[in-house]
């Protein structure tokens, strides 16, 4: 059965950005275990993917609203 | 342990409960102007005050004492039991919290018969309501409130009578804020919680690693203590069933609970519904993903490993018990007062959340729906005050047997579980119908009826799954994980089979529960 519309967002975009904000917690939850507990450096790269995958993300959360709003309008 | 706590303890603990009342009762205006403001706000949170009280109610007072006591039982990376569903987190701000925005809905139970439509689903969304509001919420609330009786006597050293004063104070708080602040009320003091919170777990993980000596001396003594299975400070967890590993069956649990709240309903959907548009609905759980997930535990991780150098020697049973001890021995008078209020807010915000999110179904999916759809909106405000006292009353009463009746939320948890996989089928596969739904219902009570109440699968499963003697499928702690596959199972094929072999839903339906009102 088809969609009743056409999706703002495909099911490979949502799993994509999903696995990007997997990796974004998982390095922050690393990135902070390694800087008390472990290397500095490898803390720091941590939060580095943090910052990056972070960035991403709500790039593509603006993205996805202004798509959302160009197909929907605007939603009550 | 002994009371030591000075007049300058107390001031802080009643001025976080003053601030926390204040706060409620400048919303008591805007937030009781109809059902809309006082159950979602008005649809006007910014993503920040959603997203810090997603992390405040989830944030229970006794959440760091389970993580203390995963930390010092077996080491730092069962902390994952505590942090698995933030894949499930991420999932809802990336897709779910956007569309349940969209959706504009007052209650996630209303998505049931906006997807399905007919009499079948709007008895489905009364039920669902009735079930969360008069069964689920106050059997949470009277596990929470026992939890927090515990908590005051082992933090404050009250003899049980006080605690149980102490208990029943900050609950009038909570039932005051709710009532008359409405969600507003609650999000917004919920805001202040979480910092006041933050602010005295940071403190108490700062002086505890003082304490020890450092960071350095922490780690290098940490890695001497031979006896311990965590002494490697491994981070990410090991799964098998050698010593000091996550059983297999548990790292599933976990996954699957994961998943659960990947669907985002209950108090999590009711404060992305309340956000002003769905940009901001992603970011709010975004910022809770992020917070709740990954920062919040780590001066909870710090203070457990504190407390294995400064008390290693606590009885197995009594391992979370040191969070408080820590407090009581590490911070100088004058500042235990301020963590106290710290645990007090924790408490305080998953309460008054609760008492919230029951009234709302009572009123939205239950008065409103079937006993009277045409009275004011002032009239529901004035009804749903009344219903959060009814919630709280009910789970007061609840706190007293809170043992005797675990049974019925672990049937809960297993029941919710088991329908995973058809409440993610409701959003993407547009071939599922009402049906199927009803079917997957039934399916789910007998099943996890059968399997909890009256053990009929025990053995069976003991020999499909070759458990040793002793070991029942129905009640071990470590086949959780198997008990939700099997309700899984059992409930997604049963569905899968019904929809097939029935009518499809009407496009209209549809198109009407993925965008109301398009033409």
């Amino acid at each position: 059965m088809n969609e009743p519309y056409e999706p703002v967002e495909t099911f490979g975009r949502t799993l994509f950005s999903w696995c990007i904000g997997m990796v974004m917690v998982l390095s922050l939850i690393c990135g902070i275990g390694e800087m008390i507990l472990g290397s500095a450096v490898i803390g720091l790269g941590g939060l580095v993917i943090f910052a990056l995958t972070l960035w991403w993300t709500l790039r593509r959360f603006q993205e996805d609203y202004e798509q959302e709003i160009k197909v929907y309008g605007r939603h009550p | 342990m002994q009371n030591t706590l000075v007049f300058a303890d107390y001031i802080s603990i009643f001025a976080m409960l003053v601030a926390t009342i204040g706060i409620a009762i400048y919303f008591t205006k805007s937030g009781g102007k109809d059902m809309e403001s006082f159950f979602v706000s008005g649809r006007s949170l910014p993503w920040y005050a959603a997203g810090a009280s997603l992390t405040a109610t989830s944030f229970a007072a006794d959440t760091p004492l389970w993580v203390t006591a995963l930390v010092r039982e077996h080491g730092i990376h069962f902390v994952w039991q505590f942090c698995a569903p933030f894949t499930g987190a991420v999932l809802t701000a990336v897709y779910f919290g956007r569309r349940w925005r969209r959706m504009a809905f007052l209650t996630d139970v209303e998505l049931v018969e906006a997807r399905f439509g007919g009499g079948f689903a709007k008895l489905l969304r009364g039920w669902s309501g009735a079930f969360g509001a008069l069964i689920i919420c106050p059997i949470m609330c009277g596990w929470v409130i026992k939890a927090m009786e515990t908590i005051s006597r082992e933090a404050l050293g009250l003899p049980p009578e006080m605690s149980l004063y102490v208990t029943i104070g900050v609950v009038v708080v909570a039932i005051i804020v709710s009532t008359f602040g409405g969600l507003s009320g609650v999000v917004y003091s919920d805001f202040f919680q979480l910092i006041f919170a933050t602010i005295g777990t940071l403190l108490l993980a700062v002086m505890s690693v003082w304490a020890v000596g450092g960071l350095d001396v922490m780690v290098d003594k940490l890695h001497g203590m031979s006896e311990w299975s965590g002494n490697n400070l491994q981070l990410l967890p090991s799964i098998g069933s050698g010593a000091g590993q996550l059983p297999f069956w548990d790292a599933l649990t976990f996954i699957l609970l994961g998943f659960s709240i990947a669907i985002g309903g209950g108090y999590n959907a009711q404060r992305l519904l309340a956000c002003k548009d769905s940009c901001h609905a992603s970011k709010a759980q975004l910022l809770h993903s992020i917070c709740y997930y990954a920062l919040m535990p780590w001066p909870w991780i710090v203070v457990a490993l504190c407390s294995m150098i400064l008390m290693p020697n606590l009885p197995v049973a009594d391992q979370g018990s040191a969070y408080p001890r820590m407090l009581m021995t590490i911070l100088p008078v004058g500042l235990r007062g301020f963590l106290i209020a710290a645990l007090l807010a924790a408490f305080v915000s998953t309460i008054t959340t609760l008492f919230n999110w029951g009234s709302s179904y009572l009123m939205n999916d239950v008065f409103r729906r079937f006993i009277k759809a045409d009275a004011s909106e002032h009239r529901y405000v004035v009804i749903g005050r009344f219903a959060t006292l009814l919630i709280a009353v009910a789970g007061a009463t609840i706190s007293i047997v809170a043992d005797s009746i675990i049974q019925l939320l672990t049937i809960a948890y297993v029941l919710g579980s088991g329908s995973i996989i058809i409440a993610l089928a409701q959003w993407f596969w547009w071939r599922m119908n009402r049906y199927g739904a009803l079917a997957g219902l039934i399916v789910g009570w007998v099943v996890v009826i059968g399997m909890l109440v009256f053990k009929i699968f025990d053995a069976p499963m003991a020999s499909l799954l070759n458990l040793e003697d002793g070991v029942k499928f129905s009640t071990a702690e470590r086949l959780t994980g198997a008990r939700m596959l099997f309700a899984i199972a059992s409930v997604t094929s049963v569905t899968f089979l019904v929809t097939l072999l029935t009518p499809p839903e009407p496009m209209e339906n549809l198109k009407n529960f993925l965008h109301p009102g398009i033409e």
